[in-house]
């Protein structure tokens, strides 16, 4: 499957680094558009871009550590986001992690098969 | 459906100029803007104008060999999922720079 990670080192302790990940209006200053969360899971997501947005809903919330979410603009294949924040050994600092995936590609492609096949028998 | 993940790809092939690009470092392997433009019969900066086009949308890469820089096909180039790897991850990294700005200010 189709799978983006990427990571960020923070100064910020683990406590602070959930907090710009799960509130609005943190998440407004960084993640690209106005976010409205409803954080609890089934909860609606939308983030209000420039010209654009992006729809979608919380699947699972662990308090302080990990959240996910699906997302996608209007009639776009949507996408499944896990951002998770670690705290350091060191007692300072963290690391944000996030992964980005398409579990719906590859269905496409099958639906897409199974029309095909239904089309020519 | 697919619109995100290959309008990079679709918008760099719909210029005839840019699809005989590829077509030539396909068949030809890697070439210069140079090269590329006497081949196709556009003018230099046509070419290297349509070169950075296709180096945008992923499809091809750039080493500079001297004075002079060589285009590649990149393997994968073309293929939908690698462009949203790529674009995707791009994006990540734009945000999560974002929060680090955000947070450790």
């Amino acid at each position: 499957m189709d799978e983006v990670t990427r990571e960020v080192e923070l100064d910020s302790d683990p406590e602070r680094a959930w907090q710009a990940i799960s509130e609005q209006s943190e998440l407004s200053e960084w993640l690209g558009g106005e976010v409205t969360i409803d954080l609890r899971p089934g909860g609606d997501l939308r983030v209000r871009e420039e010209d654009a947005e992006r729809t979608g809903f919380v699947e699972e919330v662990d308090q302080g550590r990990r959240l996910s979410f699906w997302w996608s603009y209007r009639g776009q294949e949507a996408t499944r986001v896990e951002l998770e924040v670690t705290g350091h050994p060191s007692g300072v600092g963290s690391t944000v992690r996030v992964t980005e995936s398409r579990p719906l590609a590859g269905l496409e492609r099958e639906l897409a098969d199974i029309t095909a096949l239904a089309t020519t028998v | 459906m697919s619109a995100t993940r290959t309008d990079g790809v679709f918008q760099a092939l719909a210029d005839p100029n840019r699809r005989q690009i590829i077509e030539c470092l396909a068949g030809d392997g890697p070439a210069t803007a140079t090269g590329l433009a006497g081949r196709i019969g556009i003018t230099r900066q046509g070419a290297a104008k349509h070169l950075a086009g296709l180096a945008d949308a992923g499809i091809v890469t750039s080493t500079r060999e001297g004075r002079e820089v060589r285009f590649a096909l990149r393997d994968g180039g073309l293929e939908p999922g690698a462009v949203w790897l790529r674009s995707v991850g791009d994006q990540w990294e734009r945000r999560l720079s974002s929060l680090k700005r955000h947070l450790d200010v």
